[in-house]
């Protein structure tokens, strides 16, 4: 026993071969006595400096190993003594995703510029079309209007009596036929619900045609 | 094996996965961190701590500890971020600390203080000091140089041996003597 106490007070002052040191490590490990002597021999020391704390907790080792094994940590766990690092991408990810991400941040830009332009261009396009359009329609209503002045207008009524049907004078038979199909065919495009169901829907009928 | 190789001996365990070798380390440098923090912290109680903190933080930062410099330092380094750490964030927390003087009986603070102020927990440095400082006095005088060039001139075997004119052999021997003698006068107070 005092030849181990002896090797430990060695072992504390550098005073050991490697190997011996690495022998007395591995029984100081698997002896508390041993331990608790190593720690009154470097009290020792520390009193003889004034090195010793003001108070001290003699079971500070004891927590603190407890702690570990209560918390389960494991040496070489880095990333928990530093928690920033667990949030940080790795070197590698961080070069990979860089200019990936500056590339898809610049291809959105493009499309969002491009379709912003070509939306504008558009608009330009279609006030260029739409005035000669307007002036297409405004040719024809005048052609129509003109057509209507050399024509005869035939008076039209409509009425909802006795089913949906055009009335109109006895003089033009092929007109009110004509309207009437109009009707029966574009009642699909009325604004009632029925027009959601063509199939369904019977309009201008007339019990008496 | 120095106190480098030593402290390198026992990172290597460590990160090994021997808690005990950990142990060894805490006990090493327990009282020289708690020392260190003291620098920043006055309160006792939170200096100890923020050194189980420090520690805690050391022993899961290891695996990435490769040597660059002595263990030592960067354990000192862990330690005194942690410490400003535990300012910082008082700091931030300090309106928590107010307590309205009725309540200042039930306040939690003074419990945890309480629990750590327990005489079973604490000893006075003085009396260790005391303890010490009065074993050494009763040592024959070639211990006593021995053990006080040693610890306090900080003089390695080879210039002890030197310095007293004796073998290394001989100033080994009387190095362990006289810590064995002090220790038989510590331990009462420690156990």
């Amino acid at each position: 026993m005092s030849e181990q106490q002896d090797k430990l007070s060695s072992l504390m002052d550098e005073f050991s071969g490697d190997e011996q040191s690495r022998r007395m490590l591995d029984e100081l490990e698997g002896d508390v006595n041993l331990q608790y002597r190593l720690r009154r021999y470097q009290i020792i020391g520390q009193a003889m400096r004034h090195e010793l704390p003001r108070q001290i907790d003699t079971d500070f080792s004891t927590n603190v190993m407890a702690k570990i094994d209560a918390i389960g940590s494991c040496p070489g766990n880095a990333a928990a003594a530093r928690p920033e690092a667990n949030t940080r991408p790795s070197i590698w990810t961080w070069s990979v995703m860089k200019p990936v991400a500056g590339l898809a941040v610049a291809v959105s830009v493009a499309v969002v510029s491009v379709t912003l332009w070509q939306s504008v261009n558009v608009g330009v396009d279609t006030g260029q079309g739409s005035e000669q359009l307007v002036s297409a329609d405004q040719k024809k209503i005048e052609l129509l209007a003109r057509q209507q002045v050399q024509t005869n207008a035939v008076p039209v009524t409509s009425s909802l009596s006795g089913g949906m049907r055009w009335k109109i004078n006895d003089s033009a038979p092929a007109l009110q036929q004509k309207l009437n199909a109009y009707l029966v065919n574009h009642t699909e495009y009325s604004n009632s619900i029925q027009g959601l169901i063509p199939q369904a829907r019977v309009a201008g009928y007339d019990a008496q045609q | 094996m120095g106190t480098n190789l030593l402290d390198a001996e026992l990172v290597k365990r460590v990160q090994a996965g021997d808690k005990a070798a950990f142990d060894i380390l805490v006990q090493k440098y327990q009282h020289k961190v708690v020392n260190l923090i003291n620098r920043y912290v006055s309160d006792q109680t939170e200096c100890y701590d923020i050194a189980q903190d420090a520690f805690i933080k050391a022993y899961r930062a290891i695996g990435n500890f490769r040597g660059d410099s002595q263990f030592y330092t960067w354990l000192y380094r862990i330690a005194a971020n942690t410490a400003k750490n535990h300012l910082a964030s008082r700091a931030r927390k300090s309106p928590l600390y107010s307590v309205d003087i009725d309540d200042a009986e039930h306040y939690e603070g003074e419990s945890r203080l309480k629990e750590y102020t327990t005489p079973e927990n604490l000893l006075l440095t003085d009396e260790i000091e005391r303890t010490v400082y009065r074993a050494i006095e009763e040592l024959p005088d070639d211990l006593k140089s021995a053990i006080m060039l040693r610890e306090i001139e900080g003089l390695s075997y080879e210039e002890i041996a030197e310095v007293m004119d004796c073998p290394i052999g001989t100033v080994r021997s009387r190095i362990f003597r006289a810590r064995d003698a002090i220790d038989r006068e510590l331990r009462p107070l420690l156990e």
